[in-house]
């Protein structure tokens, strides 16, 4: 069923969860999830803790929550420390465990894998991958560039942890050179020589960013393409393109991209010394969405922009499997009340392909009635920060 | 709020600012104080004391020294051909104690960080050209750390030694000694793949 040579059957390895522990974590005292191998469907009313429980997820897979909330703002009311503790099993049968804990009157967190502590948290980012689908996630389509830059960092920090470096290393180069141009500007100053080795190291480190962003692009296109005409079912094309900084055109090698970028950095240094920051650089690259060749925003139905995120989500899913030989985790919150039957259908069906689930909802009256809950799925019920398995007997012992 | 002595609150307070230490070892510490021995107590005021008379900057290296010029700038045994540039002290120390390099050194006193107000002026370079000036210098190796701060530090200075003619090199980056390739994080692996070099 896969595309032009992208289903490369390899022994990927799928890591679950098994049991998720939240310890005073938002409004959440104290709740053990068991956790089924494929759906996992929390239902509950607005308010009730849904969301929370995906929010305890993200911190077991990426050490911080995905709405990139502050990690004090997590803590129960009135608790001085948060633990979120998840026990997963690979296919092969070995067991994980990772837990998070915070501390708010140090304002510490500690990260511990399989009982060892972490020291740099941005090492364990992509050992349990994870994919998103939420009401923010309509900001990848009618937000700006930022969000798709967002997505992009994000998408290729789990599946490459030298661009993570890059990246970090690049916002930090960013700062301090913008530092200078802001400084120049109020003293009205030539800040050239003191740009240079700044200049440097912004087009190594940023060079390198253009060019993994490029060929992840390239890669991606096929897999969204697939997605996107599961879900739709139509005659839709989709398609991505990249829109960097400066004109990349016929520019393969490391050396030629970083000359352009050399270029276009001397030909704009008047403005940015007019403006006080940098101008050039993929930090104001942007992805453009195309349906049928034409850019979606200002053109694409509600409809359509809502399949387009879902199936850049979806995407997401399938690279981080192919590159990190790994299943993601997936989260759907709320997604499938936005979405009309038969769309619902069609996700549902494409979810459930994809492995470990977690979806929230207020109502699973979208759900097949005769939808079979004895299998690998669960469903939950979430009242006032608690969670209930319901046919909770015959599976927990 | 204080269940205990006012000196002894005074006292955590003074250990609390020091790098590294928070309320809880303050106050550790503290009571600690409170449990030793009076001549224990008087040579460790002594000994913070001695530290601040007693230790200045080296007039040669910036190094921290007793004397000056430093056990190393004035010690006539060292290779006056190569000097090793570090951003602090604790730097000359780390290298010291390797026990291979016999060359001079020089203490920067940071590095770069526009962000930190630090600029070319506020580090000690133009100390290290007067120092480069006239004197028989072969080589000047930059020992800097691998942060984005450091790594401009590098580019600055090699720019402006360069001309000078005198050969400028940097230490390698990459895999700790006694680690094997599969523990390396792919970041470092991938710099000390950037830095091979023939064999």
């Amino acid at each position: 069923m896969w595309v032009r040579g992208y289903r490369i059957v390899r022994t990927t390895c799928i890591v679950r969860f098994e049991q998720i522990h939240i310890e005073n974590f938002r409004n959440h005292r104290l709740t053990n999830l068991p956790a089924a191998q494929g759906i996992n469907v929390l239902v509950g009313e607005n308010g009730e803790g849904k969301t929370n429980v995906l929010e305890a997820i993200s911190f077991l897979c990426l050490t911080k929550s995905f709405f990139g909330n502050m990690d004090r703002h997590a803590l129960k009311f009135g608790a001085k420390s948060f633990t979120i503790e998840g026990i997963a099993r690979s296919q092969a049968g070995r067991a994980y465990s990772i837990r998070v804990e915070y501390s708010g009157e140090e304002s510490r967190k500690d990260v511990f894998l399989n009982k060892a502590a972490v020291e740099k948290f941005s090492s364990i980012v992509g050992t349990f991958p994870l994919v998103v689908l939420s009401p923010e996630s309509a900001a990848i389509t009618f937000g700006p560039p930022a969000e798709r830059r967002k997505f992009l960092d994000f998408v290729i920090s789990q599946s490459s942890r030298v661009y993570l470096e890059d990246v970090l290393d690049y916002r930090r180069i960013l700062r301090q050179r913008n530092k200078i141009l802001i400084d120049a500007k109020i003293a009205k100053t030539n800040p050239r020589k003191l740009l240079e080795p700044w200049n440097t190291e912004l087009i190594e480190r940023g060079t390198g960013i253009v060019l993994r962003r490029r060929s992840f692009i390239e890669e991606f296109q096929p897999i969204i393409l697939h997605v996107y005409q599961e879900l739709a079912g139509s005659e839709e094309i989709p398609g991505l393109r990249y829109a960097p900084s400066f004109d990349l055109s016929g520019a393969t090698s490391e050396k030629e991209v970083q000359n352009r970028f050399e270029e276009e950095l001397e030909r704009r240094s008047v403005e940015e010394r007019r403006s006080g920051s940098t101008v050039v650089g993929p930090h104001r690259d942007e992805l453009e969405l195309l349906l049928n060749e034409t850019s979606l925003k200002g053109f694409a139905s509600q409809g359509q922009h809502k399949t387009f995120q879902i199936a850049l989500k979806m995407g997401e899913f399938h690279y981080l499997r192919e590159r990190c030989h790994e299943t993601p985790v997936v989260l759907l919150d709320d997604v499938f009340s936005e979405l009309d039957a038969q769309r619902a259908e069609r996700l549902l069906n494409v979810v459930m392909n994809l492995g470990q689930a977690f979806i929230t909802t207020t109502s699973d009256s979208w759900f097949p009635p005769d939808f079979d809950w004895s299998g690998p799925h669960r469903r939950f019920t979430v009242h006032q920060g608690s969670v209930f398995h319901e046919e909770a007997t015959n599976i927990i012992s | 709020m204080i269940y205990t002595a006012e000196s002894v609150e005074q006292l955590a307070e003074q250990f609390a600012q020091l790098p590294g230490i928070g309320r809880k070892t303050a106050h550790r510490l503290a009571l600690y104080v409170v449990k030793m021995d009076r001549e224990e107590v008087v040579s460790l005021a002594k000994a913070l004391i001695n530290v601040k008379d007693k230790v200045r900057y080296c007039s040669i290296c910036s190094n921290i020294t007793e004397h000056d010029p430093c056990l190393i700038c004035s010690d006539a045994r060292r290779d006056r051909h190569s000097i090793c540039v570090v951003e602090e002290p604790t730097d000359v120390l780390a290298l010291e104690k390797t026990n291979e390099f016999k060359g001079l050194y020089h203490v920067l006193g940071g590095a770069l960080s526009p962000l930190d107000g630090i600029g070319p002026n506020d580090l000690r370079v133009s100390e290290l050209l007067r120092r480069l000036e006239g004197a028989p210098m072969e080589e000047v190796i930059l020992a800097l750390n691998p942060t984005v701060e450091g790594e401009a530090t590098t580019l600055y200075l090699s720019k402006l030694l360069k001309p000078l003619g005198v050969k400028v090199t940097r230490i390698a980056r990459g895999l700790p000694v006694g680690t094997n390739l599969e523990f390396a994080d792919e970041a470092t692996l991938s710099r000390a793949l950037e830095g091979r070099i023939a064999v």
